[in-house]
């Protein structure tokens, strides 16, 4: 595709730095203030933003643990219920399969905003507005499509005959789906589990909907000072949010590595 | 040992029926037949992974057909090796003795013992994607017989190597039939395979198992035209037999003796004999023309134009001989090499 290594190269690069850019600016905004002409960089060091994000009255604490246990246990239930659903999309036929398929991954195409109108109600009538299961419950929707896509492929990809093999093998149902099934999905499964909690990370209409305010996730109080134009304390909670978002992947794509080598060795 | 009764199964452009088939313990049974002819259908209905909607399954005076395939201790080794890509060799071989809950020392020892069995120490810990298409079916092989299941059930296990590792398979397929006298259903649509391998052959068409025999008896006796048409038998006509000669449209034998009646005579190439035309013609020979020339392992195949006829012949090499196409030959023909298949009565 390219002619050569140079070009690639200056590619690179030049993704690198759209990349890196905003990183930029956003470390600059958050540290320093009186950025004005002629000046090519910010003169006056402000760690302001900071000291009031720790400060503890910016709310960041209880923030970032709704944001973490609302994008976890969305994510778990969805998994709990993309298994099964993959599994039978991928591997059987049925009576209005289209039709299920087109419901399960609507939210991708349709604004989940708009099955949100109705869930509110719903969830009005259970008391369930303004509380973090609320917000959960709500958060299921826009994220469910993104674990089922990656499931649904590692399914369609596990060859039945394996199973057949396993149970000629002597494997039971629960050790076929232990020792041979999970394994094969265990790819798919953490591309899910990513998505699943990156999508959930950054709701805000559906939070702010569903928890009226009450329950504030990182998304909802970034967004004010965003919206109000302040770029200082704006670019610390991206950042913050940012720091949150990757760690958090990190940490879940190096537990489930390591439980997948750990799998890829011991079964012996 | 193992008995089918009138195993049937439809689907909607197929529908096996077996009546009968009785496989003996240790023996080495091939099921041949084409691509489509239900050999493939029947060895899962065996293998459990497919129910018979009518028909009973008995192995070892064990009623089958409800038991789910992995309680039946019955291995198979299917097409593909289907190794378990996330593991390594030695874990892939031990897999059913660890469903089975066996220590991890005992599935250690065994497992290896089978490696070596099989031809690749040293192999541990490769994984299946280190491995060639040989080495897998290996690798597949051990693992199936490691369980030493009650009965071998293998499908076309060596149709996607190349020939000479598939002859190489074939032989330490057979050694370890000698060594552990394990009871094979082997199925394959190749004829030199099975009539290599098996002790005895069953020959599937269109969902029916035609005739089970050895490989002598097929040949020598086979039960219908479609078998015979099956191992490629040329050589048929259908006609009637009257005062010891067999009339049909295209051609005449004397001296067949079978009872008057119509039927189909079957006459193999071996039955015939080539010869250089002469002044005298005996009562077995006929004059013809060689119609076509083609060379075999060892041989040749020459068609042979007698009136209405072409018949098959195999004539051995001889540097001193040399046929040519359109060149008048006689044929002789010894009529105990025929095979005589009355019609059944209406």
């Amino acid at each position: 595709m390219f002619k050569s290594h140079k070009s690639w190269a200056l590619l690179q690069l030049f993704l690198f730095i759209i990349i890196l850019f905003p990183f930029i600016m956003m470390l600059l905004f958050s540290f320093f203030t009186g950025w004005s002409w002629p000046h090519l960089f910010p003169q006056t060091l402000n760690v302001s933003a900071w000291s009031y994000l720790f400060s503890g009255n910016a709310g960041v604490q209880e923030a970032i643990t709704n944001s973490l246990v609302i994008a976890f246990s969305a994510t778990a239930v969805n998994l709990l219920l993309a298994l099964p659903a993959a599994h039978a999309l991928a591997q059987h036929t049925f009576a209005g399969k289209k039709i299920v398929e087109a419901l399960l991954f609507a939210p991708l195409i349709i604004p989940p905003f708009v099955a949100m109108m109705g869930l509110q109600i719903t969830l009005i009538q259970w008391n369930l507005t303004d509380t973090r299961l609320g917000v959960t419950i709500a958060h299921l929707v826009p994220t469910f499509p993104y674990l089922l896509r990656p499931l649904y492929t590692s399914f369609t990809t596990l060859a039945s005959e394996w199973n057949a093999q396993a149970r000629l093998l002597g494997a039971s149902r629960l050790q076929r789906f232990w020792y041979v099934s999970l394994p094969h999905l265990m790819p798919g499964i953490l591309a899910g589990v990513m998505l699943s909690l990156l999508v959930s990370f950054s709701q805000y209409l559906i939070t702010l909907l569903i928890g009226g305010g009450a329950i504030k996730t990182l998304p909802l109080i970034l967004f004010p000072y965003i919206t109000s134009g302040d770029l200082r304390m704006g670019a610390t909670f991206s950042i913050l949010f940012t720091a949150v978002t990757l760690s958090i992947l990190f940490i879940v794509e190096w537990c489930l590595k390591r439980f997948y080598k750990h799998r890829h060795t011991v079964p012996m | 040992m193992l008995h089918l009764t009138n195993i049937q199964k439809t689907y909607p452009h197929f529908h096996i029926h077996v009546p009968e088939l009785h496989v003996l313990k240790g023996e080495f049974l091939a099921l041949l037949g084409s691509s489509g002819s239900g050999k493939s259908t029947l060895l899962r209905i065996i293998a459990g992974l497919l129910t018979p909607e009518q028909g009973t399954l008995v192995l070892d005076h064990q009623t089958l057909t409800h038991i789910k395939p992995e309680k039946r201790d019955i291995a198979m080794a299917f097409q593909q090796p289907l190794l378990f890509p996330h593991l390594n060799v030695i874990e892939n071989i031990s897999f059913g003795l660890k469903m089975k809950r066996r220590k991890k020392k005992e599935r250690l020892q065994q497992a290896t013992s089978y490696l070596e069995l099989v031809g690749l120490e040293g192999y541990e810990t490769r994984m299946p994607h280190q491995l060639s298409g040989g080495e897998q079916q290996r690798v597949s092989l051990a693992r199936a017989m490691i369980m030493k299941p009650r009965l071998l059930l293998m499908d076309e296990p060596f149709s996607s190597v190349d020939p000479n590792i598939r002859s190489e398979l074939q032989e330490l397929t057979l050694r370890l039939h000698a060594e552990h006298h394990m009871t094979t259903i082997f199925v394959t649509h190749d004829h030199d395979e099975a009539f290599q391998m098996a002790d005895r052959i069953g020959i599937m068409q269109a969902g029916k198992l035609l005739q089970v025999d050895t490989a002598h008896q097929l040949y020598q006796a086979p039960l219908s035209v479609d078998v015979a048409r099956f191992l490629g038998q040329k050589n048929i006509w259908q006609g009637f037999i009257q005062a010891g000669k067999f009339i049909s449209d295209f051609i005449t034998f004397d001296r067949v003796e079978h009872p008057t009646g119509k039927g189909h005579l079957i006459a193999p190439p071996s039955g015939f004999q080539l010869l250089k035309p002469t002044n005298q013609k005996s009562e077995h020979e006929m004059e013809g023309t060689i119609a076509k020339i083609s060379v075999q392992k060892g041989s040749y195949r020459i068609l042979v134009r007698v009136h209405a006829a072409q018949i098959e012949t195999t004539v051995p090499f001889d540097p001193h001989i040399t046929w040519t196409p359109n060149e008048p030959v006689l044929l002789r023909y010894q009529a105990d090499h025929f095979t005589w298949l009355p019609d059944p009565l209406a």
